[in-house]
């Protein structure tokens, strides 16, 4: 039998902060705290700046500015960083909201990260045969990418461990930008619309009248989708399907 | 005697003659200058289209009223009729009038050459004449597109009529079949070209007159060719009133929601116009600004909008154009929407009552000994005071100690005193420590009261 100690709930003045999404790049390239709820946002100060590349789970952040992968965590703060190389790059998040992977596609490095640093996974980039739309992490020893092959979107696992090839599928209708979360679900673009097509198949279709040019994860529960025509940004909340406008920092 | 009558008969013409004196007059300078009878009076130049009309004054310098009886203009050698007479101004041709002692009258000579050349005439007032000369000259040409000449001084080129702001072009082709280069030039505020434009001995050219009003009046200028000179008009007229009318999305009223606004117009506009909406707002008593309020699109409250010919809705200049989304934040109180483009102003206003607690995000996670609860949303009212938990075992009964409360006043006051920029947003963690076996805690319900009422949350699993 089990009895709740009454009257001694934490009231310290730290059990009430303002509520935190994520953090996201903004169009300036700096990343920044999204502070809120849903329907109300709000951009903190930047913690970083000259980002090529940004995913954040909400618990922890993959960053990507010239040359160097940074990892951050729920408040901010580097955990790990390393020289990595040139361009941008994808990322993906343990189910638990860990930093996972990331992918390098000016060098074709997969690397996987140890909770210290990243180091290179045993993957040879030849056998994705396109480019890298997306990059999951469904378990510690596998890799899914969604690659795009002349138009056409592909789901390819490889194992970490010692780069084979365990899946490979394509993705019927689906369109880049998209996003593909660990448990298999896949967020593509379509028609006037933003589609989730779970792993069983199941597609709910999210009204959207925008461009979509890149998607990113910004927060548990969250993806960022930025949009050309005009260029904006929105946060899709995946739980409801609710799309909205991100606040544009004042510069 | 005899001799004496003959001699006053012949000195009264030449007492007439010299009782009269002509004199050219100046209406600009207001100034006379005495005409000299025995040499030509040179009337001056014009084009073959030309009239001009030199005005002359006949002063009565004697000591009594002379009646003139005579006023013609007579042309003489080859110069055909009608290229020189008096003008309508002056008496009817065969009529009299008197001149008083040391008084005048104006009378207007008429020279209209018709074709190039040199003219001549006299000029008979009384016994007085006075030779009169003119030159008809090659000069430029102007005609617009569609064939109509144009005279200098006598004709006007009417540009046309058009809205304030705009700009209405007219062509007109330049002839110049004179010997030397001439330039044409425009002159006068919101009349182009600004450029002159050279016309080749010879040659024709087009030239684009504009008028960009400036007034909603009739505007004037001059083009002048070589030194000739044409009267140029426009008629500017006032945009008509833009009628806008705001509308908000069904949702303006709700916190934590992003509504949206949008603008049609009563007609359909004519110019292109600028304007801006702003937003602000007013949060109900005792409560702070909510800084979350705002259009994502800018980060402010300041929207850029406008407005194009044809246009019957106004258009925002970030984001969507057509409808311009804002947050309504989290705070009771009233927004209100303020546009302002060219002269017309329109306003709009939602307000957001108090409304109770609401949760966005919820979790009760088990922990070693204890269940962390986490709750993220807002209170619009500032003011939670009272904060409520029943946990549950798995067959839904209520565990000891059963309704847990705690008296959230306080802390919260001071968490929004502390964080202004989070409106009435807020994430909550309470920890509720456990004694036994944890894993028989499997659900909680939570009570979050403040003015507004008591907000109640579906049962929350402990998971």
């Amino acid at each position: 039998m089990a009895t709740l100690l009454a009257g001694t709930l934490a009231w310290a003045q730290s059990g009430l902060t303002p509520p935190q999404i994520g953090y996201v790049r903004d169009r300036a390239s700096n990343v920044r705290p999204l502070l809120g709820i849903s329907g109300n946002f709000w951009l903190g100060d930047a913690v970083a700046s000259h980002v090529l590349s940004a995913a954040s789970s909400g618990k922890a952040s993959i960053l990507k500015t010239t040359g160097m992968l940074h990892v951050l965590d729920a408040l901010g703060h580097p955990i790990g960083r390393g020289w990595i190389g040139y361009g941008p790059a994808v990322f993906a998040f343990t189910p638990s909201g860990g930093p996972a992977l990331a992918w390098l596609p000016e060098s074709g490095h997969l690397l996987l990260w140890n909770g210290l640093r990243f180091e290179p996974a045993r993957v040879n980039p030849a056998d994705l045969h396109g480019t890298v739309v997306s990059l999951a992490a469904p378990g510690p020893d596998r890799a899914s990418f969604v690659i795009n092959r002349d138009g056409q979107l592909w789901r390819v696992d490889i194992s970490i461990r010692d780069g084979a090839i365990l899946f490979a599928a394509a993705l019927p209708g689906a369109t880049a930008p998209a996003l593909l979360f660990d448990d298999g679900s896949l967020l593509y673009t379509g028609s006037s619309a933003l589609i989730l097509r779970d792993s069983q198949g199941t597609e709910r279709t999210v009204p959207f009248t925008g461009t979509p040019v890149q998607m990113a994860p910004m927060g548990r529960d969250w993806v960022l989708i930025e949009t050309s025509r005009p260029a904006t940004q929105f946060g899709l909340r995946l739980s409801t399907g609710a799309v909205f406008q991100l606040p544009e920092e004042v510069r | 005697m005899i001799a004496r009558l003959i001699l006053l008969a012949a000195l009264l013409p030449f007492t007439a003659l010299a009782q009269l004196e002509l004199t050219l007059y100046n209406t600009a300078t207001n100034t006379e200058t005495p005409l000299n009878l025995a040499q030509p009076f040179d009337v001056g130049s014009a084009a073959a289209c030309q009239t001009i009309t030199p005005r002359l004054r006949i002063h009565n310098i004697g000591s009594t009223t002379v009646e003139i009886q005579t006023l013609e203009v007579t042309v003489t050698g080859a110069t055909p009729a009608g290229v020189f007479k008096t003008d309508s101004h002056d008496p009817l041709p065969g009529s009299s009038f008197l001149i008083a002692s040391a008084s005048f009258r104006d009378i207007w000579i008429d020279f209209s050459p018709g074709a190039p050349g040199q003219y001549t005439a006299t000029l008979a007032v009384n016994s007085l004449t006075l030779e009169l000369t003119g030159e008809g000259i090659t000069a430029p040409t102007v005609t617009d597109s569609a064939g109509k000449s144009y005279c200098p001084g006598r004709d006007l080129i009417y540009v046309g009529r058009t809205q304030v702001g705009t700009t209405i072009q007219s062509t007109l082709t330049l002839g110049n079949p004179t010997p030397n280069a001439v330039s044409a030039t425009v002159t006068g505020a919101d009349f182009g070209p600004s450029a002159a434009v050279a016309v080749g001995p010879g040659a024709s050219q087009t030239i684009q007159l504009t008028f960009t009003p400036s007034i909603p009046n009739t505007e004037t200028a001059t083009l002048t060719i070589g030194s000739l000179v044409y009267n140029l008009s426009g008629d500017g007229f006032a945009a008509p009133l833009l009628q806008p009318a705001l509308q908000l999305s069904s949702n303006a009223n709700l916190s934590s929601n992003q509504a949206q606004v949008s603008i049609s117009l009563a007609a359909a506009a004519s110019a292109t116009t600028a304007g801006q909406l702003t937003l602000a707002f007013q949060p109900a008593s005792n409560l702070t600004d909510d800084p979350n309020i705002v259009f994502p699109a800018t980060g402010t409250r300041t929207m850029s909008v406008v407005v194009n010919p044809g246009d019957t809705a106004i258009h925002f200049q970030a984001g969507d154009p057509n409808q311009c989304t804002f947050q309504t934040g989290t705070t009771a109180g009233t927004i209100t929407f303020t546009l302002t483009i060219g002269s017309a102003t329109a306003t709009a206003s939602t307000t957001i009552a108090p409304a109770i607690v609401s949760l966005d995000l919820s979790s009760a996670v088990p922990a070693t000994d204890s269940i962390l609860l986490t709750l993220a949303g807002f209170d619009n009212t500032h003011a939670a005071s009272l904060l409520a938990f029943t946990f549950y075992d798995p067959t839904g009964k209520a565990i000891t100690p059963g309704l847990i409360q705690s008296n959230v006043s306080s802390p919260f006051a001071n968490y929004y005193q502390a964080n202004p920029r989070a409106g009435g947003t807020f994430s909550l963690q309470a920890t509720f420590p456990v004694s036994g076996d944890i894993t028989k805690v499997s659900a909680v319900d939570v009570q979050f009261t403040n003015p507004a009422g008591v907000a109640s949350t579906a049962r929350l699993p402990v998971k």
